[in-house]
């Protein structure tokens, strides 16, 4: 089998996608801005349609962002800026389900899903066996 | 005019219903003069729709604004070339494409049947009449594109600002019509159920229009990221807005199908199976229709949404209780393979995984699109499901699917030894330890970017590997390596564009690991003539100019980009960005200005002009976001490839 051989091509072309992987990935952002930027994914904007904060061009998204960042500076956590939105706008305004009550649910059907899916696939395989 | 198109639409649904009696009526008496009746009427049907289109393109071209829909959706300042995008800027006339769409793939896929075949297709030619006379009635008495008003109007609203980019010459259509499109794999499906000879053309057949509407789905979801990431301004390319994941579910369910259909084809398996996964597309697709014009969730492209919901959730429902049925009394039938599954290490058990993964990923998804519905329907409460959660459930599960990719291509049809296996994955799977390894060193410890790439490596060398050893055994009698390679993937079609859209798919994995672990942001206010420092980029704001065009205010930003290195500045370029105001329809549109090299890109998001000289802009920095864009042509070269029809001399 000529699948054991390894060649120049082969390292050339290794070296090539690593070099391009490293050169952007290696750098990372302060964790103040991190955790911005975070929140402006995790927050919807109240009024446009589906969108969150950072997808939005609306005014009042805008001004969401700057509460953000003050309340940063400010030193605040997460989970306090979060629940300053979630006062003023409700549960809707973070962008996923809340993980209690009725709403575990969300998290719990994925699960579901991919243990049916397993069971689905032995099954399939095992029927489909022959007996021989 | 008006009255003209409406008329013909009345006479296209009149034929169209008479084509669905007389086709069945025609089967079940088996009268053929009645069988050609009824292919007449719906080759009528297919003229019918032409020029009821035709006469909307008319109206468009004339400036009909008696017409409401043209007056909605035009205005005398329009550029003539984009009446095309026009025709389809709303509901009525976005219905009218699908319909246009779905009955010339209809009549091509009619043709492209060999003529024995073609007297199994008389239920299947029912069904797609019955679909058209839907969209006919739907047309006439709910979303007339002819409705006139009596007064005339001056001049039209125009066209929504959003829709003017070139992206939208090619995103909307190919979206729609790749849902479309999903109609035909699946009453072909239904032609091979009436088929009792098993006869293998059917298979061909099925994967030829199931790869034809899976690539046109998948272009058209491609080219709307791209459109987002050039103009919406916010630096993505997907939002995981239902609309988008209605586009994305039934994509996935065909990826799962073009693979099972060759399980079918080479080993006789997985029958029952593929039918049941082409109608679960179906009613996917239906679902996007159904989403898309007017369902139940909101959703950020609702410019072209109506009150329709009600009709088309019944037509969902119609839909799939035949598809069910259809299912259900040829049961016995469908589920007799010629052959078993004889291992685990086989090809056909790593498809059925792949099929059963990305099935499983798509109803993960569509858990995520009708949840907040549920959640209205059982607690009352009103929460939002987008972007972090589908990262967080569907984005493993695409991951294991990329992961798998690598890992069938090694395995061979019926049984393979472990030996074999061993001896395919060991240069891969080492390149890959060894790059994670390297990306450990260089301090990059994120679990999923880390899997991620590895899996990439490791797919790619495998396919790598593959080719490479194919074009060294054709080098044998021909010395150019180049026309080796060719030989190779040209002996091979089917499989070989399989493994280019393969690469396809990791470059486009690359692009999304990249930009979404390794971004970086800045919102900053600048006055012109000031520069900003970014990274070892330094952002020069050169100039504003104002303009207007036709009472729209447009604003473009120039700015000069150097790129800082030890101790001198490497000037770069110019980046232009710009921010549209339309007053008519009080909308912004703005068109950020991307610096794009396969390493990152730069971008420059407008946000506010606060006077001439100063401005807030966002900028961000987009690590491998070049490999998405890529993926776009590998992905369409390696479609072409493996739909290229093979000749029969050179098959061995």
């Amino acid at each position: 089998m000529i699948y054991t051989k390894l060649t120049k091509p082969h390292i050339y072309s290794l070296l090539f996608i690593l070099l391009f992987v490293l050169n952007s990935c290696i750098y990372e952002q302060k964790s103040n801005d991190k955790l911005y930027l975070k929140l402006e994914k995790e927050i919807m904007c109240p009024v446009c349609q589906g969108q969150t904060l950072d997808q939005s061009q609306s005014l009042i998204a805008e001004d969401m962002k700057k509460i953000i960042k003050l309340k940063i500076s400010e030193g605040y956590n997460e989970k306090e800026i979060k629940n300053y939105f979630i006062e003023r706008y409700g549960e809707s305004i973070i962008a996923y389900p809340p993980i209690r009550g009725f709403n575990i649910i969300a998290y719990l059907v994925p699960i579901f899903i991919l243990i049916t899916a397993f069971i689905t696939f032995v099954v399939f395989v095992r029927g489909g066996k022959s007996k021989n | 005019m008006n009255n003209f198109g409406f008329y013909i639409l009345i006479i296209g649904l009149t034929l169209s219903i008479y084509s669905v009696l007389t086709f069945i009526y025609g089967e079940k008496s088996k009268d053929n003069k009645v069988i050609k009746s009824a292919t007449r009427s719906f080759y009528l049907t297919g003229l019918m729709i032409f020029i009821s289109s035709i006469s909307l393109i008319i109206n468009f071209l004339r400036n009909d604004f008696s017409n409401i829909y043209v007056f909605n959706h035009s205005s005398i300042d329009m550029n003539p070339f984009l009446t095309f995008v026009a025709f389809y800027a709303g509901n009525e006339g976005s219905l009218l494409f699908i319909l246009l769409v779905h009955i010339i793939a209809s009549i091509a896929m009619f043709k492209f049947v060999s003529k024995k075949n073609k007297t199994k297709l008389n239920y299947p030619l029912a069904t797609i009449n019955a679909m058209s006379s839907f969209y006919f009635f739907v047309l006439i008495f709910f979303a007339n594109p002819f409705e006139a008003i009596n007064t005339l109007p001056i001049d039209g609203k125009g066209i929504n600002p959003l829709l003017r980019h070139p992206g939208m010459y090619i995103h909307p259509p190919l979206l729609m019509s790749g849902l479309s499109l999903i109609s035909i794999p699946f009453v072909l499906s239904h032609g091979s159920i009436y088929d009792t000879t098993n006869n293998p053309e059917w298979k061909k057949y099925l994967r030829t229009w199931a790869l034809i509407s899976w690539a046109v789905l998948g272009a058209g979801l491609l080219i709307g990221a791209w459109w987002a990431y050039t103009i919406l301004g916010w630096g993505g390319y997907w939002g995981w807005d239902p609309i988008e994941n209605v586009g994305l579910m039934p994509w996935l369910v065909l990826t799962a199908f073009i693979h099972s259909i060759i399980v079918e084809e080479r080993r006789g398996m997985f029958r029952l199976w593929n039918i049941i996964l082409i109608s679960i597309a179906y009613i996917l697709a239906l679902l996007g229709i159904f989403i898309n014009r007017g369902g139940p969730v909101v959703s950020v492209h609702s410019f072209a949404a109506s009150t329709l919901g009600f009709l088309f959730l019944s037509y969902l429902i119609a839909m799939s209780l035949f598809a069910l049925m259809t299912i259900m009394i040829n049961y016995r039938r469908l589920k007799n393979d010629q052959n078993k599954i004889n291992s685990y290490l086989s090809r056909e058990v790593s498809f059925l995984l792949n099929n059963i993964l990305l099935v499983a990923t798509s109803l993960v998804v569509l858990w995520g699109v009708i949840f907040p519905v549920i959640s209205i329907l059982f607690t009352g409460t009103e929460i939002s499901v987008s972007a972090p959660y589908f990262n967080k459930t569907a984005g493993p599960l695409l991951l294991t699917v990329v992961l798998l990719m690598g890992i069938g291509p090694v395995l061979s049809w019926n049984k393979t030894s472990y030996k074999v296996i061993l001896k395919k994955i060991s240069i891969p799977l080492i390149f890959s330890m060894i790059s994670i390894v390297i990306l450990l060193l260089y301090n990059i410890k994120n679990f999923f970017p880390l899997i991620s790439i590895g899996s990439i490596i490791f797919v790619f060398f495998i396919v790598v590997t593959e080719w490479f050893n194919g074009t060294k055994l054709r080098m044998k009698n021909n010395s150019n390596p180049f026309k080796a390679f060719i030989t190779m993937i040209v002996s091979n079609r089917g499989r070989n564009g399989g493994y280019i859209v393969h690469i396809a798919i990791l470059s486009l994995a690359l692009g999304i690991i990249g930009t979404k672990f390794y971004d970086q942001r800045i919102d900053v206010s600048i006055n012109t003539s000031e520069s900003v420092s970014f990274r070892d980029y330094r952002i020069h704001f050169k100039e504003i100019q104002n303009s207007s065009i036709n009472n729209n205010e447009i604003t473009k930003a120039t700015f000069e980009i150097y790129k800082e290195e030890k101790d001198k500045q490497k000037y770069l370029g110019d980046l232009i960005a710009t921010h549209s105001y339309y007053p008519k329809h009080n909308q912004i549109s703005v068109r950020s200005g991307i610096m794009s090299n396969p390493i990152e890109d730069l971008y420059i998001i407008p946000k506010d002009f606060i006077n001439s000289k100063n401005m807030t802009v966002r900028i961000a920095i987009n690590p491998l976001a070049w490999w998405i864009w890529v993926s776009g042509p590998i992905f369409i070269i390696g479609t072409v490839v493996a739909l290229w029809p093979e000749n029969s001399k050179e098959k061995n």
